[in-house]
């Protein structure tokens, strides 16, 4: 059988407005009509290069992020408590999530947050994750040698697989174990003497004595005899030239082709299906070698091409707790959504920020889909449907423009369902599940008139408010 | 009927069957797993998460290698609960001791695997899923069995932090996974201007009718069948969580999930495995304190549990298996009030309830021929004792679900 060229460019004539809607879903946490309306305007390479492109700085973002007072100000530490200071730094992230423009420099931070993950129960100190997160959202869309080499002197990683106490005498292989299985090659592609040796290599790769949040190599611990990693000889170097050899090794993991095959997996898991064939593993890992590890570009090829948008793809991807949320939110065109208790409420949903559940990162795909993790989800759903209404920006309280979504289609329920369907979901629900909705908006509608609250556009408010909770709760709202 | 006058209850009561056939009663099931016409018989899997030390739970008694090598934690034979000579239970461990000299309690000892791994995450691993070694199923041993189980979605449950244990995953089910019994149940909004909850029902009904009206592919199909097997266990358990024992049991977070068990089973809702934690037993420092402290409630938790299963009659019906991932090494680390013990291997495993078979199993740890990293091996695969429960217990083919290789340990009462 001939194999299928997955990441031949989309021809010009299938970028439509669908196409654009699934490139938001997955690249970013989904595009409004007006978002929408925007992208289509852009033309194929324009859409991608919207996503994958993104500035250096967001000064709008950092500006709006300041004005929002207390809670988003930037942290200072000890005037706080760490649990308040470490919620805080999740509620930032999350903000940024759903206020940015860019949304695929977020969803990278988080993509490489589960892929080198560290917690904050061993870490501890708010200012090392701080710091962590900050080196995904600058070197996330790099290459992946560069973003390993901030991460193998990353404080937060040096404490958390326990490298800054790995000494000559007593090499500690926490790191390096993970280096291989979770972070570049994969399980069974080295022995447990390359463990043994890339412990010996890393020897001295430390932090700062009086304060763990700066790198240090220190050549008094580190081995300096010649190692063997991978069949290939590592010569060993004295003084501050020991330092070298972990970058010897991280140019020779990287370059591997199961380092390659091991992240276009990962993209492709995260980005377009939960279980990638092999070809199409292939093909990607080929285009990061071919562009010397750069994830944008990467992305770009991948953003671009006919396997990204082969329909067998469209609406199979199950969200994550994170995506779940933030999706709801920008649809929504929720604002100050730090004041919805959202970090708690994802620890609930089993997503907790900043705190993965192991060295392996989160669990993906089918293991999202839990009842609990479920009965929270729709919580959340009935929190976000039930938020202030404002029209005009507003301090003090999360709030959405209600009115607006609802505006013009007063007399007519049915136009109203579809509308909030293409915002919230880009697609129909299914006709049995349609009626089920469109009967209990007339129920609903007929209590509300029975009540007080008589006002026809109070009444209408009402109606997108239950539109909302029951497309949220949808499953079609649960899949990407 | 005024719509006013109906409780949610009530209410979603008479609309269960209108739900796409996705309705289910207890009485209605077939009787599967009812060996020889009884009851059918229930399993409650506690497991001690962390890596309980065995050597302290069970300690063996005037052993001079171990008084040399654990100098802090070591007790001497006058403290322990003795049960053969040769070893006794932690003084905080007294009301299980006595239910095992009152023949209602089988012990274990040396029970790990002869692979170990040291770290949590693997051996946790190879403990749920009843698997040892590179291999990866993805399922644990109970979301196996629970396959062969009438398709009801309280067939199996978990009480705990709202996480499903590995070992309860399916290769098509997932059993709920609740904190508490109320925790599931789908709302609506208060209703402005209308007479008592009825907004708020009809909506969670909306939803639970958009859920079974849903169909797609696989993924759409599967969120909405979870949906729709949430919301009906939610109710089921909340109607449970109103017949919960208000006394009998001390207030901890384990005697309060044994508890919402004794709900459950007290409901005669159609679970047929249960699942609860106990959390805390990486015991790297301050083990002595932690252990008073942690032991102390698994007595009195589990004591509570078989005095009202007892009480209502129904012990005979429920056997309770402790599990832990690994033991911990031999020598104490660190030093005075503050000394620990690392990751080991081997540790005990407590069968209680109407089934277990009494008795202390499994030959007394080797101290004198530990391995390079200082642990003993283990005299007991605990898939043997998996083995046994499955086939002795829940008439499941353990060769089916754990591999032929593992022999059954007679772990109930023929």
């Amino acid at each position: 059988m001939k194999s299928r060229a997955w990441l031949e460019p989309l021809a010009a004539e299938r970028w439509d407005r669908a196409a654009a809607a699934h490139l938001a879903r997955r690249a970013g946490f989904g595009a409004t009509p007006e978002e929408l309306d925007r992208l289509v305007a852009l033309g194929p390479k324009g859409v991608v290069a919207s996503f994958v492109d993104w500035p250096e700085e967001e000064p709008l973002l950092d500006q709006r992020q300041a004005e929002h007072g207390t809670a988003l100000a930037d942290l200072r530490e000890g005037t706080t408590s760490a649990q308040d200071a470490v919620s805080r730094l999740r509620e930032q992230w999350l903000w940024r999530m759903v206020a940015t423009e860019h949304p695929l420099r977020e969803k990278l931070a988080l993509l490489w947050h589960d892929h080198f993950a560290t917690a904050e129960s061993k870490v501890v100190r708010v200012a090392l994750l701080r710091r962590q997160y900050e080196t995904f959202q600058k070197l996330g869309g790099g290459t992946f040698r560069a973003l390993a080499g901030a991460i193998a002197r990353d404080p937060a990683m040096l404490v958390y697989l326990d490298n800054r106490v790995s000494k000559k005498k007593h090499p500690n292989e926490n790191f390096a174990r993970e280096l291989f299985e979770l972070f570049t090659l994969g399980i069974h592609n080295y022995e447990q003497r390359d463990v043994a040796e890339v412990a010996r290599v890393f020897t001295g790769w430390t932090t700062k004595e009086r304060d763990a949040a700066e790198f240090r190599f220190d050549p008094a611990i580190h081995d300096s005899n010649d190692k063997l990693v991978l069949g290939q000889v590592i010569g060993g170097r004295g003084g501050a030239r020991g330092e070298e050899e972990g970058d010897l090794v991280l140019d020779l993991l990287v370059a591997r082709d199961e380092c390659a095959r091991f992240v276009a997996e990962k993209l492709l898991r995260w980005f377009l299906t939960h279980e990638p064939q092999p070809d199409l593993v292939d093909e990607l890992a080929r285009v990061f070698q071919q562009n010397g590890s750069s994830i944008r570009e990467t992305l770009r090829v991948l953003f671009a091409s006919e396997g990204f948008h082969a329909a067998e793809f469209r609406f199979r991807l199950y969200k994550t707790p994170v995506d779940w949320a933030v999706s709801g939110a920008r649809l929504l065109g929720l604002r100050n959504v730090h004041l919805l208790g959202l970090d708690k409420r994802l620890a609930r949903m089993g997503m907790k920020l900043l705190e993965p559940p192991s060295v392996a990162g989160w669990d993906s795909g089918r293991g999202w889909i839990q009842s609990s993790q479920l009965a929270e989800r729709y919580e959340l759903a009935l929190a976000l449907a039930s938020v202030a209404h404002s029209r005009r920006p507003v301090h003090g309280a999360a709030a959405a423009d209600f009115d607006s979504l609802g505006a013009g289609l007063e007399q007519d329920p049915k136009a109203l369902c579809d509308r909030l369907c293409g915002r919230l979901l880009q697609r129909d629900l299914a006709p049995e599940a349609r009626a089920v909705v469109l009967e209990h908006l007339e129920a609903d509608s007929a209590l509300l008139e029975q009540g007080e609250r008589r006002v026809a556009h109070r009444i209408q408010r009402e109606r997108v408010r239950t539109l909302t909770h029951l497309l949220l709760c949808s499953p079609e709202f649960a899949l990407a | 009927m005024k719509p006013d006058a109906l409780s949610r209850r009530a209410f979603l009561g008479t609309s269960v069957t209108a739900l796409g056939g996705l309705a289910f009663s207890s009485a209605g099931l077939p009787a599967l797993g009812r060996p020889r016409g009884g009851p059918p018989r229930i399993l409650v899997v506690l497991e001690l998460r962390g890596g309980l030390d065995g050597l302290a739970a069970l300690q063996p008694a005037n052993h001079e290698r171990l008084m040399r090598v654990r100098p802090t934690l070591a007790k001497p034979a006058a403290q322990l609960e003795l049960l053969a000579d040769d070893c006794g239970l932690h003084p905080r461990l007294a009301r299980i001791a006595a239910r095992f000299r009152a023949g209602g309690l089988g012990i274990w000892r040396g029970v790990g695997h002869d692979q170990p791994s040291l770290s949590h995450f693997e051996s946790r691993d190879w403990w749920d899923e009843g698997l040892v070694g590179e291999v990866r199923t993805g399922t644990g041993w109970l979301g196996r069995f629970g396959e062969t189980l009438p398709p009801d979605p309280l067939a199996m449950l978990a009480i705990g932090d709202g996480s499903l244990p590995g070992s309860m995953r399916g290769v098509s089910r997932r059993p709920p996974a609740v904190r508490g019994l109320s925790g599931l149940a789908l709302r609506g909004p208060e209703a402005p201007g209308t007479k008592g909850n009825l907004r708020g029902v009809q909506r969670a009904e909306a939803i639970e009718r958009m859920f079974s009206a849903t169909r797609g592919d696989g993924e759409l199909e599967f969120v909405a069948r979870l949906g729709l097997e949430t919301a009906l266990a939610a109710r089921r358990l909340a109607d449970a969580e109103e017949r919960r024992p208000k006394t009998g049991f001390p207030r901890s977070r384990l005697a309060t999930d044994l508890a919402a068990v004794a709900a459950v089973i007290d409901s005669n809702l159609p679970t047929r495995v249960f699942h609860v934690v106990q959390d805390g037993y990486d015991t790297h420092a301050d083990q002595a304190a932690s252990l008073e402290r942690l032991l102390g409630d698994l007595d009195a938790s589990v004591d509570a549990f078989l005095t009202h299963l007892a009480a209502q009659g129904r012990l005979g019906e429920v056997l309770l298996m402790t599990t832990t991932e690994f033991g911990r090494r031999v020598a104490e680390s660190g030093e005075g009030g503050s000394a620990g013990t690392d990751h080991g291997t081997a540790s005990v495993l407590f069968l209680a309830g109407g089934g277990a078979r009494p008795g202390l199993f499994g030959p007394a740890p080797d101290l004198e021929r530990l391995d390079s990293a200082g642990n003993y091996a283990a005299g007991v695969d605990f898939r043997r004792i998996f083995a046994g429960v499955l086939s002795q217990w829940l008439g499941a083919d353990p060769a089916e679900l754990l591999g032929p290789q593992f022999a059954p340990e007679d772990v109930v009462i023929a």
